[in-house]
């Protein structure tokens, strides 16, 4: 019995949920994507996808090995290869992806210290990079419902994307039905809008992001849509373009609840969320981009640790609220003591009722004091385990 | 998911140890005699009951205190609250449950004992109600005494102070002690055993065991058979206890709450930490664990106070969620143990 | 003696200006797009660094404490004529086509007032010998970013078309910053190594 005994630190059951079962979730949730863009775009779209995925996970290996780490098989390189092609539209060259996902993974994720620590977006970076560097490859879509060729230079007629129409102030060519479906070009995998809500609303039942970060950010970025339309006719009409356009939606879902980059409690998430919302809205509003999303995310990654630290020093002052009321308490009552000792010779009766209130306040902290014991065998349970811990320690 | 609502949902396991009665283990002496002059039980009186205690030489495996010296400090009077800790809201856990049901004529009768040395103003019992794995109802009232249903999320424990009114005096009292007050008032009988839950996945007969303190777990783990090797045996609850090598070594002792044969361990996972704030939600004390742990393990203790981590109270909540594996909980326990000694040491 | 040629001489590699010290990351960055804008960069920072190192070590001393910044700024300003005339006597263009960038190394105070906190504690010659370093450090970084940007972004090498354009955004500020990081990363990889072996002889020894 004895050979076979392991060491584990308590808690001794553990979540059957880990890393691995959140990434598969999102790898699956982004396959029904990729299905969509076959249907409209033909394989290349899936190529793309397994060249972005395969090219990530290769060059995240290779860095491993330059930091001379044993490489660990891990998920999240696929996924940020998944998610890049996805951004692009179908036709564009395999160079493009490549460098994308170089740019991702050598320049946000490795130098930063890998997985879990880089401070940026990986796939919004390296979509923002090569948007910068080929914006007339990244920003041309083609057509729907046709086949691109798989190998070399595409034939594809090219039409004009909703978001570029709404960026010129024009009303698109395209009615709302076509967008939620998805026959509007754009972006390969961000145009079916069914599907993409559907797959995150898949990943919000399955636990692998949390809700709170699409809603606080859709919720917030309609109504802003609603009160400042860039285009004529019914406000409602004009909401579901600006939403169903660009990679909105997708990258409410998707990118957005990146578990590195956001934020970690919920209140955070929310003021993330939210203020990402309205910078996503000034980018689409006055940027010269017609996709502001991933240059706005990659701003807002930078405040995250700052929502953080908001959160954390509320629940600092809510933990310490008996000490906190107690020091302004005392502030006033001393205030209050100055400003009678002011006006010494009105008030001479008044004080003199003093000393008596001063008892008062000495029974208020001998309640206190009773009230302590209360709390004691919570603590010294606390105690006995730490010193059972430490035997532990000590053992091994 | 959790704005307010902080802690997690366990599977909590109890069957079949809750629904089985208490095996107990024969012990070579019978028990000894606590040489208490025979007074009727309805005549003790507070200092005979405190007295008795003592002779009995009980302890409360709530906390590890002597109970007569618990009762002789309180005295409750108008507003105060007693309460007997049948909580038990770790998974497979369930010895101080299975005496309230069981047991609760003799349960009855030791809160009984001491409420006359309390005198408080009200008296519940309190269990752990979302036990959601089985459909098995906690009685309502035990003896005349009202059972409290604390319901909730992980460590329930904790919460068993909100019950009580603000600024009026408690005392926690666990429900074992009762029943082996209620044993020496009957049978002059003096404490030398414990209740402990035996389960696991590789126990062959998993049960509440009444056995004799100073068994090793090896003993008890016989007693109750294996179906195979275990991987991991935990002396003490699931979430709180800790692993043991030498099974024939390990005694169990008045504070010891179950014993669990694992057939795996669970495992470590050589992910680093994804970001993904699951502990600071499964915080009870509503910590910032994940920033805590990263200052635990760069070394910064200056901040790891700024960040009070002397108020973690161990519960494991954030170790249970992790999805990368990381043993968050020890990690800050440890550093929370560092904090102190520079504090003694006056270095910090 | 020695010690100080070698604290000298750290500041080709070792003590590199920009990528150990992090003095002008942004002018490089920025400017550094090319193999000419690195020859007019480095002879203006030449010109800078060398005559005020030089000034700081004899005349430096002798003026007032809050002034002297201000003489140096100044003398830097008036060296930028010297370094325009050589430049223009390599190709009449480069110092035009690199913008601003080399005229604000004239006045950009974070190098001037280390380079002459450095050279007011040595003789003229010593200062003249660890100016030469800095700026050779200074020439060898830039000289490296803008080929490597360059190469990359239009596929020439001093205006002469070797190849295709590979990466064109490699041209943008945020490219050059990255490749500095880059180049950084590896200075401190080497520095690295070379105290581990040092360590690894003195344990020997």
């Amino acid at each position: 019995m004895k050979e076979k005994l392991m060491f584990q630190n308590a808690p001794h059951v553990r979540q059957s949920e880990s890393v691995v079962t959140m990434m598969t979730d999102v790898i699956v949730a982004l396959l029904p994507i990729y299905l969509m863009a076959f249907f409209y775009h033909g394989a290349r779209s899936l190529v793309l996808g397994l060249c972005g995925a395969l090219c990530c996970s290769v060059l995240s290996v290779l860095g491993a090995l330059l930091l001379r780490e044993k490489p660990v098989p891990d998920l999240t390189p696929i996924i940020t290869g998944l998610i890049i092609p996805l951004l692009l539209p179908a036709d564009i060259p395999y160079y493009v992806v490549i460098s994308a996902c170089a740019v991702a993974i050598f320049v946000v994720k490795i130098p930063f210290g890998g997985t879990g620590s880089n401070l940026f977006n990986p796939a919004a970076v390296g979509f923002a990079s090569v948007a910068i560097c080929w914006p007339e490859l990244v920003f041309r879509y083609p057509a729907t419902m046709q086949a691109i060729e798989i190998f070399g230079e595409s034939t594809a007629k090219i039409a004009q994307s909703p978001a570029y129409s709404l960026s010129l102030g024009a009303v698109p060519d395209y009615n709302v039905l076509d967008m939620l479906l998805g026959s509007a070009p754009g972006p390969m995998g961000a145009t079916n809008i069914l599907v993409v809500a559907a797959c995150g609303i898949f990943l919000i039942v399955k636990k692998a992001i949390n809700w709170i970060t699409p809603v606080s950010f859709i919720v917030p970025y309609a109504l802003l849509c609603l009160l400042f339309p860039r285009i004529g006719g019914s406000p409602f009409e004009a909401l579901c373009y600006e939403l169903f356009s660009g990679t909105v939606v997708f990258g409410a879902f998707f990118m957005l609840t990146e578990p590195v980059t956001s934020p970690k409690r919920d209140f955070g998430k929310l003021m993330a969320g939210i203020s990402s919302a309205i910078v996503v809205f000034l980018f689409r509003y006055f940027g010269g981009f017609e996709m502001g999303f991933a240059s706005a995310l990659i701003v807002m990654n930078v405040f995250s640790p700052i929502y953080d630290a908001i959160c954390e020093s509320v629940l600092h002052v809510s933990r310490h609220k008996e000490s906190f009321v107690a020091s302004i308490k005392e502030e006033t009552k001393l205030r209050k003591n100055k400003k009678e000792e002011e006006k010494p010779v009105i008030r001479v009766i008044e004080k003199a009722k003093e000393p008596e209130e001063l008892p008062e306040i000495k029974t208020e902290e001998i309640s206190e004091e009773e009230i302590l014991p209360e709390k004691e065998p919570e603590e010294i349970d606390l105690s006995e385990n730490s010193e059972e811990k430490e035997e532990e320690a000590l053992q091994l | 998911m959790s704005f307010f609502v902080k802690g997690i949902f366990l599977e909590q396991k109890k069957e079949p140890m809750l629904t089985r009665s208490t095996l107990v283990m024969r012990q070579e002496f019978e028990y000894f005699d606590c040489n208490f002059p025979d007074v009727a039980i309805d005549e003790l009186s507070r200092e005979q009951i405190i007295e008795l205690a003592r002779l009995a030489e009980i302890v409360d495996e709530s906390d590890g205190k002597m109970l007569w010296e618990k009762l002789e400090k309180s005295n409750l009077g108008e507003g105060g609250t007693f309460i007997v800790d049948a909580v038990d809201d770790e998974p497979y856990i369930s010895s101080q449950m299975s005496i309230g049901i069981h047991q609760p004529e003799k349960l009855a009768l030791g809160i009984e004992l001491c409420e006359r040395v309390l005198s408080p103003e009200k008296t519940y019992i309190a269990m752990y109600r979302h036990i959601l794995d089985s459909n098995f109802g906690i009685p309502k009232k035990i003896g005349k005494y009202h059972v409290k249903k604390i319901g909730g999320r992980y460590p329930a424990e904790s919460r068993v102070h909100r019950h009580i009114p603000k600024g009026k005096n408690s005392v926690i009292i666990g429900a074992c002690a009762m029943l082996h007050l209620a044993r020496a008032a009957e049978e002059s009988r003096k404490m030398t055993s414990c209740f402990i839950t035996v389960a696991g996945d590789v126990v062959k007969n998993p049960r509440n065991v009444e056995v004799p303190i100073g068994t090793t777990a090896e003993k008890i783990l016989e007693l109750c058979g294996l179906t195979e090797e275990p991987e991991a045996i935990i002396l003490g609850g699931s979430m709180t206890g800790r692993a043991i090598f030498e099974p024939e070594n390990e005694k169990v002792g008045p504070m010891t709450r179950g014993i669990i044969a694992l057939a795996r361990s669970y495992g470590t996972y050589s992910y680093t930490c994804i970001g993904c704030g699951r502990c600071d939600d499964a915080c009870p004390k509503a910590l910032s664990v994940c920033a805590m742990r990263k200052f635990a393990d760069a070394g910064k203790l200056d901040m790891l106070m700024q960040y009070d981590v002397s108020m973690c109270i161990g519960c494991g909540a954030c170790s249970y969620v992790c999805p990368s594996r990381i043993d968050i909980s020890a990690t800050l326990l440890k550093a929370k143990k560092q904090i102190e000694l520079a504090k003694k040491e006056g270095t910090l | 003696m020695k010690s100080e040629l070698k604290e000298s001489l750290g500041y080709i590699f070792f003590k590199n200006p920009v990528l150990v010290l992090g003095l002008i990351i942004g002018h490089l960055a920025a400017g550094d797009t090319n193999l000419q804008n690195a020859a007019a960069l480095s002879i203006t920072f030449f010109f800078v660094t060398v005559p005020v190192m030089l000034f700081a070590s004899t005349i430096g001393k002798k003026i007032p404490a809050g002034f002297n910044l201000v003489c140096y700024a100044l003398f830097s300003a008036a060296m930028l004529v010297p370094a325009y005339s050589l430049s223009g006597s390599i190709s009449a263009t480069i110092f035009d086509s690199s913008g601003i960038y080399p005229a604000l190394l004239a006045v950009s105070t974070v190098p001037i007032i280390y380079s002459s906190k450095i050279a007011e504690k040595q003789t003229p010659i010593k200062a003249i010998f660890s100016g030469l370093c800095i700026t050779a450090g200074f020439i060898i970084t830039a000289v490296i970013l803008g080929a490597a940007r360059e190469f990359l972004g239009s596929g020439s090498l001093w205006g002469f078309k070797l190849a295709d354009a590979i990466y064109p955004a490699a041209k943008l500020p945020f490219w050059g910053f990255i490749l500095l990081g880059f180049m950084a990363a590896i200075v401190n990889w080497i520095k690295e190594i070379f105290k581990k072996s040092e360590k690894g002889e003195e344990e020997g020894a």
